[in-house]
């Protein structure tokens, strides 16, 4: 069933687990990953960045998420991620996206603040809640590592803002890993105390190893991201099946194995999360 | 179930045409006098229905003489008043307008009566999901915005009159598809100078499919966030333009319903529009959908 952010955040605050959010792409991917909530009994997030939602893409790729969040046994939000801007995130309310992601990381601290409370403000007369981000988690290929989100600061932004879940960064990064990345656990504790128990999303999950994974949750994380992984496990696989002399030639046929290899990949995730048996 | 539904004002208008403006304390006799319905979203659906679409009204109305006149005028038009609640003892919405011949101004004095507010039923709920386009004004605020969250979850569009500055237009403006503001209200709630400015920054705040800003006699613009294209007027003889923006609004989704890209809709509400100031009246002036085209043929464009 379609539910909001908030719904999903609830649930998992008051199983003190994690919803793992996960990027679909096209129907396909959107047909592994829902397949894993059902068949796990999970509530979960699908995700898409907001260029999928500026582009045409958003117009072919929206109605195939709704009806599959719809469809589902299992609570399922339909999240916008990153959305840079407040073109972006009310496109998506147009969409019927129930979860709302600001990203003004990049923005000075007084800046990302006003263009979040504004697009919270926004989706609040639609009952959808918002993500912001602070501290920015940058990508596995930035030569610096970006600075650490305060505690302090934290508290100000959830307070200001009224944002319903907060990115924080706490050592992950976008991209695939050179080397495992380590998680700041202490800091997530601290940065949940500051913010009164806000639900903390971590961005860049694929690649983090399991215990840190596992670490995150008890400490306070909420919602977490997978994304690169889910390309490289569908691209993966269609090039597998590709060098295969007795491959599928009819899209659909050939799709099968691509869609469920996203689906034991989520299966993963959603057991690493704690997710399971949870919808 | 009707494919255009509305939520709005509803106005009962006393019209009395008079030679010169009154001086205070003295009595004067109208040259004529008439009543009529009024109000931007009912207009407008009797606009659309007398270009071919079903439309239903949701509101409430009062069983006195101004709500039995309003109840009986969509009934006229043959606008579905299935979905309108009749409460007794209530005072309607009235307004009583000065149409000053040598001065050519308007005087409106208006009572906005005290009937309690909309609030949906589940059989209007169900003809907002089953609609195919939803008219608001600004008018019955919180049902308005309860109707346009209905309207999105279901795929109805959202069709958005919007005149007045009222308090809360945002919560209405960030559920709108077809944005469709006087060039006074964009520049009122944008603080932009121009309206192709306004255009621009309500598209980027809010997001809908397409904004179109009236301009009145100078037509309007269309912004889809590709390009802004202006649309003109169509030339009429004008003999009253009292309720010509609430016939664009209804001709509009007219439009809309019948499958006509936005910058169609635009020419064609326009038309529609003019057409309708060549006679007296909101509403019975307005014609019929073979009229409209021919009256656009007539002018070089072809729908």
């Amino acid at each position: 069933m379609l539910v909001n952010l908030k719904t999903v955040l609830d649930m998992a605050e008051k199983g003190g687990y994690c919803i793992p959010a996960f990027n679909v792409y096209n129907m396909e991917s959107a047909m592994g990953v829902v397949k894993a909530a059902e068949e796990m009994n999970a509530p979960i997030i699908m995700q898409v960045y907001p260029r999928l939602m500026k582009e045409e893409t958003g117009y072919y790729l929206a109605p195939v998420i709704l009806a599959a969040a719809k469809r589902a046994t299992v609570p399922v939000c339909f999240h916008l991620d990153h959305g840079p801007s407040e073109l972006e995130t009310t496109r998506s309310l147009r969409y019927g996206a129930t979860g709302i992601m600001l990203d003004g990381s990049t923005l000075t601290f007084e800046e990302n603040i006003a263009i979040t409370k504004r697009v919270v403000d926004i989706c609040g007369f639609a009952d959808i809640q918002v993500e912001g981000e602070l501290g920015h988690v940058g990508t596995t290929n930035d030569a610096e590592v970006d600075e650490f989100t305060t505690p302090e600061d934290a508290k100000r932004f959830v307070e200001e803002t009224g944002v319903a879940c907060l990115a924080v960064a706490v050592g992950t990064a976008h991209g695939r890993y050179s080397k495992p990345p380590k998680l700041d656990i202490e800091r997530i504790k601290a940065i949940r105390e500051a913010t009164n128990n806000t639900a903390l999303v971590l961005h860049g999950g694929s690649g983090v190893p399991d215990e840190e994974v596992k670490k995150a949750v008890v400490a306070g994380i909420r919602k977490m991201n997978f994304a690169t992984d889910i390309c490289y496990t569908f691209l993966d696989t269609c090039l597998d099946e590709l060098q295969k002399p007795d491959r599928a030639i009819a899209i659909d046929t050939f799709m099968k194995k691509p869609i469920e290899a996203v689906k034991e990949f989520c299966i993963e995730k959603i057991k690493l999360v704690s997710a399971e048996n949870k919808a | 179930m009707a494919k255009i539904v509305g939520i709005g004002a509803n106005v009962f208008d006393t019209l009395y045409n008079i030679p010169t403006y009154p001086t205070e304390d003295t009595k004067m006799r109208a040259t004529a006098s008439k009543t009529a319905g009024g109000g931007p979203v009912a207009t407008g659906l009797v606009a659309a229905q007398k270009l071919g679409e079903e439309t239903a009204y949701i509101g409430v109305l009062s069983d006195d003489n101004g709500g039995k006149f309003l109840k009986e005028d969509f009934i006229k038009y043959g606008v579905n008043t299935d979905l309108i609640e009749v409460k007794s003892g209530y005072r309607s919405f009235a307004s009583v307008l000065w149409l000053c011949a040598d001065s050519a101004t308007r005087t409106c004095v208006f009572d906005k009566g005290d009937l309690p507010p909309l609030e949906l039923n589940d059989l209007q709920k169900k003809a907002i999901k089953e609609a195919e386009l939803l008219m608001v004004d600004g008018n019955e605020m919180e049902a308005a915005v309860e109707a346009a969250k209905i309207a999105r979850d279901n795929g109805t569009k959202v069709l958005y009159d919007c005149g007045g500055l009222y308090d809360g237009v945002e919560k209405l403006l960030a559920l709108t598809d077809i944005m469709i503001p006087s060039e006074e209200f964009s520049l009122g709630h944008t603080g932009c100078e121009t309206a192709e400015e306004a255009a621009i920054k309500l598209y980027e705040t809010y997001s809908p499919e397409v904004v179109v800003i009236t301009q009145g006699k100078k037509g309007g613009i269309i912004y889809d966030g590709d390009r802004i294209t202006a649309y003109p007027i169509y030339p009429a003889k004008v003999v009253d333009s009292n309720g010509s923006g609430d016939v664009f609004h209804g001709a509009f989704a007219a439009a809309v319903c019948k499958g006509y890209d936005y910058l169609k809709c635009c020419h064609f509400s326009s038309a529609v529009s003019g057409l309708k100031c060549t006679g007296v009246g909101a509403r019975e002036s307005v014609p019929d959908f073979e009229t409209t085209k021919k009256y656009l043929k007539e002018n070089g464009y072809e729908l």
